[in-house]
């Protein structure tokens, strides 16, 4: 095996003065990186340099598993639609997963504590079922890449740690320390080893191929859908309205134009100049390109897109509290019909109609299906196959180890089985009941008790589920269905890069100085000055890396 | 200084209009002051559907509910860290107060064994920090983490009230503490008969200063104490403040649609309250030495 980075040996010494030295640098505000886990990723990736092929010896094989048969099969790669809540689930998991142990797990935590261990039916419930102890030590969802920074330098880890990947590629030489950490779970789950684990088993091969880390197998990936964010429109206003969903650039454009009513408190647009960058097929990072390698920033694309999104800005479409940069919060302003179009996760979707379909329900979204700019086939950005790992500590031995991976194999099963609505509900008519539509509502208990944990120590195939809302599964399905197939060919799929900190320190002020372009304080002529200036501080350096990169992987 | 009450004999009594114009600029700021307060607790206080007619922060009282602060109540996670807040602010502050006050009078006696050195030791802590990992690499291994004590003892010391503190006693005449060597009192009796009934101000506000800092610390709480059971209050808050902000484990939290409502108004506005209580009801006590003390600070060095 080679690595990209033959000649760094980390010593403790080292490694705690890197990860200090990434402290300091997070103070100024690295938190806010969490608020952007698609955008420039600072620091370093985990680095793994197995060759493809190596991969495939170290990730399980991959043995299918469908609880209930989904009305809307799912196609390349988007996930399956269900259109009602099964009526009868399936227990995917025979017997007892554990024989007694007891095992700490730290995990991040968006939401209120709960009762602890001793105090919670609901832990007493799923531990129950589990046949093992797993107490959590809940993370301050905000701030947990500070705690596991230090965790990680002083080696305090617990038996079971999820890191989300944002969190991993801001730690320094993470892919340095998780094997002195971490259990090497490649002879426990590669290949045919995982056949125990059935739900583990069942995970997308890329998601397992993303938890690699320095030719070994280290965690327990969360397989996340292929595409993360496009364009919303408020379907009940363009019904009302009569509009049209736009199909190109320039209808975009035109619809922006017949939508926007500033004196009726009405803006077409929020900000989307990501989503724009795939609307002309400018590439995720980089494109391969007459035998060497064409970074966004240099492609024609880009500066149609960038050109783009001026003429949007110059004309006034976007909603002024966002062209002004105050921070305005753009899912609100969408909410209340501020803002007509605007690019948002896909997860936004059931979290508005959580929110608004309560009081408004009339409320309607929905996905402007996939586009190109000229009408031609698009060119979406692919999302990471997994963003987070859960990671059993080391030198357990055997026993353990093999009951936390039961453990987490019981977590792993997915809508429709039984055991995903425990660990993720408690008990039907303790914590949980079925509403009109079948969907679990917590009840006062619930509310109390119920947390994410065993969600976090675990990942799970995903589904469309939320039949509560109307239209919901159907619309995001179809949208999935077509949208998913125009994934872009990116020359680095599946491989865990560790950037080199010039060209990750590089991107953010250039960035910064498109932005000023796009909000009319730079010309769109100065782009080539801006990205020449890119190039010198770290992008050239970085196109050689990511050369090397392909060499390396038998790519070239 | 004292401040004159009376009107100098020069000036004429303020008319009518000046004494409108005075009570007015008051009561704006005085209302500037209150009204934000009155604002959060009323809301805190208002039934769901109160909240939702005023579409927001609630003015005018439409029924009162406990509704909020019985939901923050129940379960017990928050009565338990109000217990664990209340234990490390109070053993902190009296830690902290003993250890200040010995070291800022050992410090201010000119002729104490190194003291030159010691002091600049402290005084560089003013610019340089140690740094998170390297303090949690200490805290670590010294077994602190999930222990009380980890609140407690990495902050126990704080320069900038040592520094207040001594320079206070300095200001002691000498002769005071001369005068009673004369009458056999050793150094422990004149730091605690004298100088210490002489630094009440001083002594109040820094203690105040500890308390505070104690009671709104989380971030140490955030590093060192894994046990949630053992959280301060202000961490268990923020937590749910945070509810519904999962921004970063993929669709299928991101929907969990029964657990993850965002609060309501009136939830998190007894958040504030409850946050904002402790110290509200001990500022009137220490307020009185709060002026003099906090000008030491300002005119000595």
């Amino acid at each position: 095996m080679r690595q990209p980075h033959p000649g760094v040996q980390t010593s403790r010494r080292r490694f705690i003065g890197l990860t200090g030295a990434a402290t300091a640098a997070l103070a100024g505000g690295g938190l806010l990186s969490a608020c952007a886990p698609d955008g420039p990723r600072p620091g370093d990736g985990g680095g793994t340099a197995a060759d493809l092929d190596r991969l495939d010896a170290l990730v399980p094989d991959h043995i299918p598993f469908q609880a209930v048969e989904p009305d809307i099969p799912g196609l390349h790669g988007a996930p399956p639609g269900f259109t009602s809540y099964p009526e009868t689930l399936v227990r995917a998991v025979e017997g007892v997963p554990g024989s007694g142990g007891s095992y700490q797990a730290m995990a991040p935590l968006w939401g209120p504590i709960p009762p602890g261990l001793g105090r919670n039916s609901f832990y007493d419930l799923v531990n129950a079922e589990l046949g093992a102890t797993v107490d959590f030590q809940f993370q301050d969802g905000n701030t947990i890449i500070d705690k596991m920074n230090a965790v990680i330098a002083a080696r305090d880890v617990v038996d079971i740690t999820m890191i989300p990947d944002w969190v991993i590629n801001l730690i320094p030489s993470f892919s340095e320390a998780a094997p002195q950490l971490f259990e090497d779970l490649t002879p426990y789950l590669a290949g045919g080893a995982v056949d125990p684990y059935r739900m583990l088993a069942s995970l997308p091969t890329d998601s397992w191929k993303w938890s690699v880390f320095g030719d070994r197998l280290q965690g327990v990936p969360w397989p996340t859908d292929p595409l993360s964010e496009w364009i919303f429109y408020r379907r009940d206003l363009f019904d009302e309205h009569g509009w049209e969903v736009p199909g190109t650039a320039d209808e975009l454009f035109a619809l922006g134009e017949e939508v926007n009513d500033p004196r009726g408190n009405r803006w077409a647009f929020g900000d989307f100049y990501r989503v724009v960058r795939q609307v002309f097929r400018a590439p995720r990072e980089w494109r391969r390109e007459g035998g060497g390698l064409v970074h966004r920033y240099e492609t024609p694309e880009f500066e149609e897109a960038v050109a783009f999104m001026r003429r949007v800005y110059d004309a006034g479409l976007v909603h002024p509290d966002i062209a002004s940069g105050s921070g305005a919060n753009s899912k609100e302003l969408f909410n209340s019909g501020a803002i007509v179009l605007g690019q948002d996760g896909l997860g936004a979707w059931t979290e508005t109609y959580q929110a608004m379909l309560g009081q408004s329900p009339d409320f309607r979204m929905d996905l402007v299906p996939a586009f190109a700019h000229d009408g031609g086939t698009p060119s979406l950005h692919r999302n990471d196959p997994s963003n987070q790992s859960v990671f059993v500590r080391k030198d357990l031995g055997e026993d353990r180890v093999r009951e936390i991976l039961s453990v987490l194999d019981y977590c792993a099963a997915p809508f429709g089985t039984a055991e995903y609505m425990t660990y993720r509900y408690g008990a039907e008519g303790e914590h949980y009941e079925p509403d009109d539509n079948g969907a679990p509502r917590l009840t006062e208990l619930g509310q109390k008790e119920v947390s994410n944990g065993y969600l976090f120590i675990s990942g799970r195939n995903n589904a469309v589920s939320e039949s509560e809302y109307p239209d919901y599964v159907e619309s995001f399905t179809t949208w999935f269905n077509d949208a998913a197939q125009y994934g872009e060919d990116n020359p680095f799929e599946g491989i865990r890069i560790q950037r080199p900190s010039s060209y990750a320190s590089a991107e953010q002020p250039t960035e910064d100085k498109i932005e000023d372009i796009l909000r009319g304080r730079r010309e769109v002529g100065e782009l080539g000055d801006i990205v020449a200036e890119w190039r010198s501080d770290g992008g050239d350096a970085a196109r050689d890396f990511y050369a090397d990169v392909l060499v390396e992987y038998g790519r070239d | 200084m004292t401040l004159t009450t009376r009107r100098p004999a020069w000036a004429e009594a303020p008319t009518p209009l000046e004494q409108g114009a005075k009570a007015a600029v008051l009561g704006a700021i005085l209302l500037a002051v209150l009204f934000p307060i009155y604002v959060v607790v009323l809301t805190s206080l208002s039934p769901a559907s109160a909240v939702n007619d005023a579409g927001g922060l609630v003015v005018v009282p439409r029924g009162f509910s406990f509704a909020a602060y019985a939901e923050l109540f129940a379960g017990g996670v928050v009565t338990r860290a109000v217990v664990v807040s209340v234990g490390v602010t109070t053993v902190g502050t009296a830690i902290s107060l003993a250890t200040t006050v010995l070291a800022a009078y050992g410090l201010s006696r000119p002729g104490s064994l190194l003291h030159r050195p010691l002091l600049f030791l402290v005084l560089l802590t003013f610019l340089f920090g140690p740094g998170m990992i390297p303090s949690y690499l200490l805290v670590s291994s010294l077994g602190m983490i999930d222990s009380y004590w980890s609140l407690i003892l990495p902050t126990a010391v704080n320069a900038f009230n040592l520094v207040v503190m001594r320079a206070f006693f300095m200001s002691i005449p000498a002769e005071v503490s001369d005068s009673a060597r004369v009458d056999g009192a050793g150094e422990w009796k004149i730091l605690t008969r004298l100088v210490l009934p002489m630094s009440k101000g001083v002594t109040a506000v820094v203690g105040l200063f500890y308390a505070v800092g104690y009671w709104n610390a989380f971030f140490n709480a955030v590093l060192y104490i894994n046990d949630n059971a053992k959280w301060p209050l202000q961490l268990v808050l923020r937590q749910y403040v945070q509810q519904g902000q999962n921004i970063s484990a993929g669709s299928l939290a991101d929907t969990s649609q029964a657990s993850s409502l965002p609060p309501g108004l009136a939830l998190q506005m007894a958040i504030v309250v409850i946050a904002l209580v402790p110290v509200l009801a001990m500022y009137p006590f220490v307020q009185r030495h709060f002026t003099k003390g906090v000008i030491i600070g300002a005119v000595k060095g």
